[in-house]
């Protein structure tokens, strides 16, 4: 129960200082949007304008070096798998085009969600999540994703602790089949452990404070100085 | 039925985001072709198997499916739902036809190919609502269903040890394989 009291309050100071270009239901609306409209649109004209909004949604959130080398390596992907396979079936001539227009629409589906996921908070957009959803579920789902990366942490301490211990679970060890075991007794058991442990302790501390209780007010707070 | 307790409810919730971010951070690094089902399909049997509640699958790839339409992630747009609720059902079905099947790496692995499968009728959907030559899109999603098919059974192969080993630490309650609620 302490430790989920000192993870909120962790949680809270360290929230991210830099105000967001788009607020960050504005955005999920228009991730929604760009990425549903995507796959409707067929005229050229059309994705033209989605590819020029989908550049100014990259020169408003700025993402780094790593998350556009991503999105580089997703466009060669998409491109020879389509691609390729209308050149198969129709030849060089008639497939080229309706390939790269079907790869440029699928790209333009998934880059919306790839530069928002990069470039907004995630805990913010938690906060939107719990506005859409039944109360309960939009718990659920926040808390999910608030304390997923101290599960993660936690997971990492136990990696290193069964490293230390001698088990065969670094990236080189575990190219070699007969080290598999290892990851799963050494490392992913441990893991679902920890998150079993980490739930009860949430869930305890939301029955402590009366969740599920009133309708409106289960919710985890909107706003920064919010309580439960 | 019984209700879903907040703890069992928080378990999925935290199954479902874990298989959303993996989802992400391996479609990205190996651009192998439905391999993204192996952790689609060892969350939901693990989710399964920890929560013994009859849609205990459905409710962890809904949630995963809601936080992935949510941000955008996929191909799809707002019809990844399907793509992660397409598969949560083969497992719950799975489960409730073949009750024992979480004790069984054979038959994880068959529920798992069987999951994999749906990502047929996903890409399908997709490929012909962008407009694709059908010829093509049956192609396309058929090669897909196929990496998904053997991704999914080796993802549901390594579930059986996992819970055996939870078992014997008593963390799970229930009997592998009982009559769910």
């Amino acid at each position: 129960m302490r430790t989920v009291g000192l993870t909120l309050q962790h949680n809270f100071e360290h929230r991210t200082k830099r105000p967001a270009p788009i607020p960050e239901g504005l955005a999920l609306l228009l991730c929604f949007g760009l990425s549903l409209a995507a796959i409707l649109v067929r005229s050229p004209a059309a994705l033209g304008w989605l590819s020029l909004t989908n550049f100014g949604l990259l020169v408003i959130y700025r993402p780094n070096g790593k998350t556009l080398l991503r999105i580089g390596r997703l466009i060669l992907w998409q491109v020879a798998v389509i691609t390729g396979l209308h050149l198969l079936r129709y030849g060089p001539a008639a497939g080229l085009m309706p390939g790269l227009r079907t790869s440029w629409q699928l790209l333009m589906a998934f880059t919306p969600g790839l530069i928002l996921l990069h470039g907004a908070s995630t805990g913010r957009l938690a906060q939107v999540l719990s506005r859409m959803l039944p109360a309960r579920s939009a718990f659920v789902l926040a808390a999910s994703l608030k304390f997923l990366p101290q599960l993660l942490a936690e997971v990492k301490i136990i990696y290193e602790a069964q490293l230390l211990r001698g088990a065969r679970i670094l990236p080189r060890d575990l190219l070699h089949p007969r080290h598999w075991s290892d990851l799963l007794h050494c490392l992913i058991a441990p893991a679902v452990v920890q998150a079993l442990e980490l739930a009860d302790n949430i869930a305890r501390a939301a029955q402590a404070r009366e969740f599920g209780r009133m309708p409106r007010r289960t919710c985890w707070p909107g706003n920064q100085g919010g309580r439960s | 039925m019984k209700k879903l307790s907040l703890k069992d409810s928080l378990f999925l919730g935290f199954c479902a985001a874990l298989l959303v971010i993996t989802k992400a951070a391996f479609r990205w690094h190996l651009g192998i072709s439905g391999h993204a089902m192996f952790f689609t399909t060892f969350f939901l049997l693990l989710s399964r198997g920890c929560v013994p509640f009859r849609g205990a699958a459905s409710v962890t790839g809904l949630m995963a499916g809601i936080a992935a339409a949510a941000l955008g992630m996929g191909k799809g747009g707002p019809l990844v739902i399907g793509k992660f609720l397409l598969p949560a059902l083969a497992v719950d079905l799975g489960v409730m036809v073949l009750p024992r099947v979480l004790g069984s790496c054979l038959l994880c692995a068959l529920v798992g190919a069987l999951a994999g499968a749906t990502k047929f009728f996903g890409t399908v959907a997709i490929d012909l609502l962008v407009g694709m030559d059908p010829a093509i899109a049956w192609r396309h999603s058929f090669l897909e269903g196929l990496a998904a098919m053997a991704f999914g059974a080796a993802g549901g192969l390594i579930v059986p040890p996992v819970l055996r080993r939870l078992r014997a630490y008593g963390v799970l309650n229930h009997q592998i394989g009982e009559k769910p609620s």
